[in-house]
């Protein structure tokens, strides 16, 4: 079997079979194929588990490579904010594996450190958006004009006090989704659905590989 | 309009300080004083009302619960009032989570629905199996046979000895009669429609945020039967099913934050009409 | 006392890392580095936790052929190595294969012809032109949006054609601009949450 085959043909083989049989799964009742879709599918639960690894390692690489870099230029400042990320890392992935991640300290942790981080570095974003909102959003063509006005509705819409004082508002910020905003996605919903169900083919068929990653054949 | 330049220029270049402060202390305020406007309910939250209304007592829900810290602020009151109006019917509630952070988030939710007290036995009425990774051929798993994937809960208890898991054995989307997504992935929730209401015909809510309502409304009401529009969504299902919660308090602080960005949006365009063609 | 401790922490972090709106300032990357390492760190958590339910106790009460999945997933680290890259493509091979097997069945049904048979509005609804009109307007949305997508027929280019297609932009922006609103309240009510838990829970004002 020649590097090529064992290298790059059986993998895309293996691509081509999986996918067949949880397509077979969707249109035929049968209990055995069911069941070894289920069972498929429950490797690839397994598998991308294992790939969420990538991250951590991704981040050691990165900034291993930075406080190298940094100490061998002399700047420590810089330095200390990998080795505050990787301490962090390091020292939160052993506590979650040892104590357990449903335990109380876990969740003690969780809900002290990371929820407010996570929650308000989200929310930092309504800044940015303001500011694109002020300086960005400009009625300079008819098309933006449009954005514009009915930006303005919605947002008066989404606001309980408008509402209370112009019911007008509901009606028409709902008349906008169901009939606008649904017809308009919708065109896109199916246009996106005709083309994923191309690039599934192609990928199917081996037409697509840059998923295999590499550059040698 | 050479002469508004002036006007119309300052208009345009407000200092970033100002709208940020006013954001905030617009916000603010209103947390202190709320202003107590009603919240007006929308056909999509009444569906999603409805939709829960109708279950009979033993019936199941499936619940994705799939939001992360990020949107806390709304889901977390969504999924409290929903929880709490599933609980009023009877019905049994399966929980897991598509997000990484969602299992530690439900702990809190848990704490203020309190089922225990409210006579709701866990492993009988209510189970909790944790985070699932694999994306959309996981909810395939979850669907064809929950038991073939869940081994043990969210605690490590085994899922054999719940009650509630030997009822869901494959297939297990025949014992499903409600699956309810909360998830700030739109993609999690075209996921769920494409494997649970195409393929089994499954009633379908889900509260999604604000923002990924769009990419939604396509499905509504052909494959999802009801969505909860975030933060307004949840406010309105507190006032439909009579639990007043954090969401309607909320709902005030939309109103002022709502309102600031709005000016802001209009001054910024009234400054450029100003000075548009007229120099600099 | 863990409670109030707890609480303190929450609230400097919380102010932390929104200074990063401000500016970048060594409080701001201090608390953004750390947001990386605990985020990055409960993903880890998580996924060996899944490795260990779904991957290692299966094989453990004698389901062996989890063997191949954990085996599968280790070869994935492979992509690390110049020598060894190849062994990464046996599971992601799979992978693809069985996401892409997973989602094109449901999108043939869920975004294809689920939503065409959707689309068959009545034009005429008894004793209701409200609807009919609105129904309309929808056809006429949908079809003009779909034009507007077709960049490769010629007879796309035509003079109604090119009208339709510009109806279709215009519809297109009215939802773009619902889209952005509703943005706009997505953010408001995520930021309304860390005020409401600045203000009432750590500082007690309310």
């Amino acid at each position: 079997m020649s590097q090529r085959t064992i290298r790059r043909q059986i993998p895309l083989a293996l691509t081509f079979i999986v996918g067949m049989i949880i397509t077979a799964n969707w249109f035929i009742d049968a209990a055995p194929l069911g069941a070894l879709s289920n069972t498929i599918t429950n490797f690839n639960t397994v598998m991308v588990a294992f790939m969420m690894g990538f991250a951590g390692v991704n981040i050691l690489m990165i900034h291993t490579r930075r406080i190298q870099r940094n100490m061998g230029q002399g700047n420590t400042v810089d330095s200390v904010y990998s080795v505050l990320l990787l301490g962090t890392l390091i020292i939160w992935t052993l506590l979650g594996i040892v104590m357990g991640r449903s335990s109380d300290t876990y969740q003690w942790l969780y809900t002290n450190v990371n929820l407010p981080l996570s929650a308000t570095a989200y929310a930092a974003t309504l800044f940015y958006l303001a500011s694109a909102t002020y300086r960005v959003i400009r009625a300079r063509s008819t098309e933006t004009t449009i954005l514009v006005v009915v930006s303005v509705v919605v947002i008066m819409g989404n606001m309980p006090m408008f509402v209370t004082y112009v019911p007008a508002l509901l009606t028409i910020k709902s008349w906008i989704a169901e009939v606008v905003v649904t017809a308009a996605y919708r065109a896109i919903t199916i246009g996106v659905g005709l083309g994923g169900i191309l690039m599934g083919i192609r990928t199917l068929l081996a037409m697509e590989t840059g998923f295999l990653g590499g550059t040698e054949e | 309009m050479g002469e508004n330049g002036g006007i119309g220029k300052t208009l345009a270049n407000l200092p970033t300080w100002l709208y940020f402060g006013l954001i905030i202390l617009a916000m603010g305020y209103i947390t202190l004083y709320p202003l107590g406007f009603p919240v007006p309910i929308t056909d999509q939250t009444r569906n999603v009302y409805n939709a829960i209304e109708a279950l009979q007592p033993g019936d199941i829900i499936l619940m994705d619960q799939g939001y992360g810290a990020g949107t806390i602020a709304f889901h977390e009151p969504g999924f409290v009032v929903v929880f709490r109006h599933a609980m009023d019917k009877g019905a049994k509630i399966v929980i897991v989570s598509t997000g990484v952070e969602s299992p530690m988030l439900l702990e809190r939710a848990l704490e203020k629905i309190q089922p225990e007290a409210k006579g709701y036995e866990y492993g009988v009425d209510w189970v909790h199996l944790g985070y699932v990774a694999g994306g959309e051929p996981s909810y395939a798993s979850i669907l064809g046979d929950i038991n073939g994937l869940f081994t043990d809960d969210w605690e490590g208890t085994s899922t054999s000895s719940l009650p509630l898991m030997k009822e869901l054995s494959a297939p297990t989307n025949e014992k499903i009669d409600l699956v309810y997504i909360m998830t700030a992935g739109g993609d999690v929730v075209e996921g769920w429609i494409r494997q649970s209401a195409v393929r089994y015909d499954h009633t379908l809510i889900t509260q999604v945020n604000e923002m990924m309502v769009p990419t939604i409304l396509p499905y509504y009401p052909i494959n999802c039967d009801g969505i909860m529009n975030g933060g307004v969504g949840a406010a309105e299902y507190e006032v439909l099913s009579g639990y007043a919660g954090e969401a309607v308090k909320l709902s005030d602080m939309m109103t002022m934050g709502g309102l600031v960005v709005l000016v802001f949006l209009i001054l910024g365009n009234i400054g450029y009409f100003m000075t548009k063609g007229g120099g600099s | 006392m863990a409670d109030v401790i707890g609480l303190w922490i929450s609230a400097i972090l919380t102010i932390m890392i929104t200074t990063l709106a401000w500016k970048e300032t060594p409080v701001s990357k201090t608390a953004e580095h750390i947001y990386l390492g605990v985020m990055t760190a409960n993903t880890l958590v998580q996924a060996w936790g899944n490795i260990n339910s779904v991957g290692i106790q299966k094989i453990m009460s004698g389901q062996i052929m989890y063997i191949i999945p954990v085996v599968l997933g280790i070869m994935a680290y492979a992509r690390y190595s110049k020598e060894n890259f190849w062994l990464y493509r046996y599971p992601i091979a799979l992978v693809v294969g069985i996401g892409v097997g997973t989602a094109m069945s449901g999108l043939v049904g869920g975004k294809v012809l689920d939503q065409i048979k959707g689309s068959f509005w009545s034009l005429n609804v008894p004793g209701d032109i409200g609807a009919s009109v609105n129904n309309l307007i929808m056809v006429i949305t949908l079809v003009s949006a779909m034009i507007y997508f077709i960049f490769t027929i010629k007879a796309a280019r035509g003079p109604l054609m090119t009208q339709l297609s510009a109806f279709g932009r215009y519809a297109m922006m009215a939802a773009f601009g619902y889209s952005f609103a509703n943005t706009i309240a997505t953010r408001i009510n995520q930021y309304a949450g860390r005020i409401a838990f600045l203000m009432l829970e750590w500082l007690q004002l309310g």
